[in-house]
């Protein structure tokens, strides 16, 4: 069969890991400056309010849905177009009279509209779900930490995690950017991307521990080497089958499956990235710092 | 055939009977969350106060007009929940508007007919100038307005002098603003036996109350000494209309006319039949969906499952080849799988959960991936095809465990703090990443043996 075939190649991965190493720090450095400076938008999940998706009748401008609604003094709701129908309008607060006024602001200057959803949430349940999703990540990553300490060396599960955390960081560092929604299904994504890219990791720590045999002869250096171009078909074609279907997603998948898309789309290159490079990277300049003996 | 194999076909042959049993036609079967359907979720916080605290007999009272008022509503296969202490979950399918809910779980609906001590000017409907002529009418007509409110907030806190030296007498206002003070209750919600919507002289909404003998007999006495005088019919603290009693009403029957829509006039007529809460409630939490958007979401989501499991088959087709066939059959397998695990363990599938079997797709054909590159590396090596097969599976079992233990952890702790939707994903998830399992280990070993033992001299 005469296919590209990867397993083949010999790329000198190990040769440019200080550079792998500045790029993914300078990366999750912007990354927490953004979050510092910009911070996210969180949606009312997070933040409690009203968030109402407006199916209207005829086409509308975002411009023009702002103006009416400063007009009856909510110039500072968010409101975002799906399409030139569908608006998404987020305010503070959730008092029925509030609403019924917006409603019927937006009706007289719009003309005919159907909720399509409604999302209100309150204060205290809006604290919950920010307590819940921080526990959750800190449980998941706590949990994988220990089934990697339990099944490869500590060292292992050491760089494993450094290389989540470093893919988490540069999510939220892209959600800041692009002033994307954290919603609970953000924190889904978030937590499926670790498991992905760690599942990509392992791959990589597995075969780096069946070749371990031969860091005497190899040196720590090609060993990593070898054995991440032993897997690179793997991971690159993992990565191609995984981003296949969410591009259809983010693409076909309509609104809210597509925002879910996105957080995949993102979190699958960066991850493909962070487990071919941060952890091996990382793993290869602890040794030769501190040989491990083995 | 080896022995082996055969079982292995012979499972194969076993699950995928069950699952297209399970699975076809697939028309209902599969449950859907309300995030796909349509429908209200509402989260009510349960308020005591210091002279009526919240209990264990009180929420379960409470619960029961919860799910009477629903039940009478006639909203089909509702689900209502006690989280905690003191909150109620409640699951409206198929609601379309979620405001009329709000209205049925939102209100105590206590009713009174008391005493009309005194009471301020009444109030007209409120202004607006395309009934009016000219801006003098116009202008005329808010001039009025603003002095009754004006005389009405005067009234109020005459009344609330009054109040405060005499206990047996309490301030209201009525739905448009007019000031009562009022005294005696003659009658309450609790002396009904029927409440239904239907219409007063006028042809406007009412609502028709029957008492109960001891109802009927104080709603007499308090007409007989009430002539020419108002009753007020006060709903949660607001006097929802004052009539004047023209004669004294025996047989026990009332009509409450207000300012009431057919709607209205319903839903109160359900909340009087299931009788007043205990506890006020405040709304926690309303997430609503019309149902117009889940179908879309739905359309959408299977299109964009179908293109990318499309566009899988042929990635694996074209660099694996042959191999590849397998590999597509058995991502088939674990998909059709999957639907049949849902539908047979009643999992609901929500908007994220859509998301998550579309990931599962790609995710399915990992664990082939990781097989065939340890095939064709142990082939290269040497091994006869048989052999790399065998070795092949055998070193990448371990990778494959290993990495989707993992994800299983990821989606347990989503399961365990997440809800709803959130919840959806991670079952969809894990059970996408067991049926995958079964199709990477099960399915491709047999129809890899089978398909080599055809084609012997084949290279990977």
């Amino acid at each position: 069969m005469t296919t590209f075939n990867v397993s083949k190649m010999n790329l000198p991965f190990m040769k440019y890991r200080m550079a792998a190493i500045v790029l993914s720090a300078a990366l999750v450095l912007s990354s927490l400056l953004l979050l510092a400076v910009k911070g996210l938008n969180y949606s009312v999940d997070f933040t409690g309010g009203m968030s109402m998706q407006i199916e209207f009748e005829n086409p509308v401008e975002v411009a023009a849905v702002r103006e009416t609604l400063s007009g009856i003094g909510q110039g500072q709701a968010t409101i975002q177009a799906y399409d030139d129908k569908n608006v998404l309008v987020r305010y503070q607060g959730s008092d029925d009279a509030l609403r019924r006024q917006i409603m019927s602001a937006l009706e007289e200057g719009h003309g005919a509209l159907a909720v399509r959803q409604i999302d209100d949430v309150g204060p205290v349940v809006g604290s919950e779900l920010r307590k819940q999703a921080f526990i959750a990540v800190l449980v998941s990553i706590a949990a994988i930490l220990l089934y990697m300490a339990v099944r490869f060396q500590p060292r292992f599960g050491v760089v494993a995690v450094v290389s989540l955390a470093h893919d988490a960081m540069i999510m939220l560092g892209i959600y800041s950017l692009t002033g994307r929604e954290i919603s609970t299904s953000f924190i889904a994504a978030v937590l499926t991307v670790i498991g992905y890219s760690l599942n990509d990791s392992i791959v990589v720590l597995d075969r780096i521990r069946e070749n371990w045999p031969q860091v005497r002869s190899k040196g720590i250096l090609e060993l990593i080497n070898t054995s991440i171009n032993q897997t690179l078909s793997r991971t690159i074609n993992t990565a191609l089958t995984t981003l296949l279907p969410v591009l259809a997603m983010f693409f076909l998948g309509g609104e809210v499956i597509s925002n879910l898309a996105f957080a995949f789309l993102v979190g699958i290159v960066v991850g493909t990235y962070s487990s071919i490079y941060v952890a091996s990277s990382l793993l290869a300049e602890w040794f030769l710092r501190k040989p491990l003996r083995r | 055939m080896l022995r082996r194999d055969k079982i292995r076909l012979g499972l194969i042959a076993v699950v995928l009977l069950l699952t297209f049993l399970a699975v076809f036609p697939i028309e209902g079967r599969v449950k859907l969350g309300l995030d796909l359907k349509g429908g209200a979720h509402i989260v009510l916080l349960v308020k005591g106060t210091e002279q009526n605290p919240v209990t264990a007999d009180g929420m379960d009272s409470q619960m029961a007009v919860l799910r009477n008022r629903i039940d009478q509503y006639g909203i089909v296969e509702p689900q209502i929940q006690r989280e905690g202490n003191d909150r109620v979950a409640i699951d409206l399918p198929g609601v379309e508007d979620p405001e009329a809910a709000l209205e049925l779980l939102g209100r105590t609906a206590v009713l009174e007919f008391r005493q009309v001590v005194e009471a301020g000017p009444s109030m007209p409907p409120p202004v607006e100038r395309r009934n009016y002529k000219s801006d003098e009418d116009y202008d005329r007509a808010l001039q009025n307005i603003a002095s009754l409110n004006a005389q009405t907030i005067l009234r109020i806190q005459e009344f609330e002098e009054k109040a405060k030296s005499d206990d047996s007498v309490l301030t209201a206002r009525g739905e448009d603003g007019e000031a009562y003070l009022l005294g005696e209750v003659y009658v309450t919600g609790k002396d009904l036996t029927d409440a239904r919507p239907s219409q007063d002289e006028l042809q406007k909404p009412a609502v028709s109350l029957r008492f109960n003998s001891d109802g009927a007999r104080a709603f007499e006495e308090a007409t007989a000494v009430n002539i020419e005088k108002q009753i007020a019919i006060v709903l949660d603290g607001v006097v929802i209309s004052a009539p004047v009693v023209r004669a004294r009403i025996s047989g026990g029957e009332a009509l409450i006319s207000g300012n009431f829509t057919f709607d209205e006039a319903n839903r109160l007529s359900v909340m009087l039949r299931a009788g007043n809460l205990p506890y006020e409630v405040e709304v926690l939490e309303n997430r609503s969906v019309g149902p117009t958007l889940g179908e879309d979401s739905i359309r959408s989501g299977i299109r964009a499952g179908l293109i990318g499991s499309a566009l899988v088959v042929v990635f694996m087709l074209v660099y694996y080849g042959f191999l590849g066939i397998a590999a597509d059959i058995a991502m088939t397998i674990s998909m059709l799988m999957l639907v049949a695990v849902m539908i047979i363990l009643k999992t609901t599938l929500t908007l994220p959960g859509i998301g998550g079997i579309i990931l599962t797709i790609g995710m399915a054909v990992d664990g082939n991936i990781l097989i065939y590159e340890r095939m064709r590396e142990e082939f290269r090596s040497g091994k006869t095809i048989m052999a790399a097969l065998d070795s092949g599976f055998r070193k990448a079992l371990v990778v494959i465990l290993d990495s989707n233990v993992t994800t299983l952890i990821a989606a347990a702790v989503l399961f365990y703090f997440g809800s709803g939707p959130v919840r959806g994903f991670a079952v969809t998830l894990s059970l996408g990443v067991l049926t995958s399992m079964f199709g990477n280990i099960i399915v491709t070993r047999a129809l890899l043996q089978i398909m080599l033992r055809v084609r012997k001299n084949i290279a990977l």
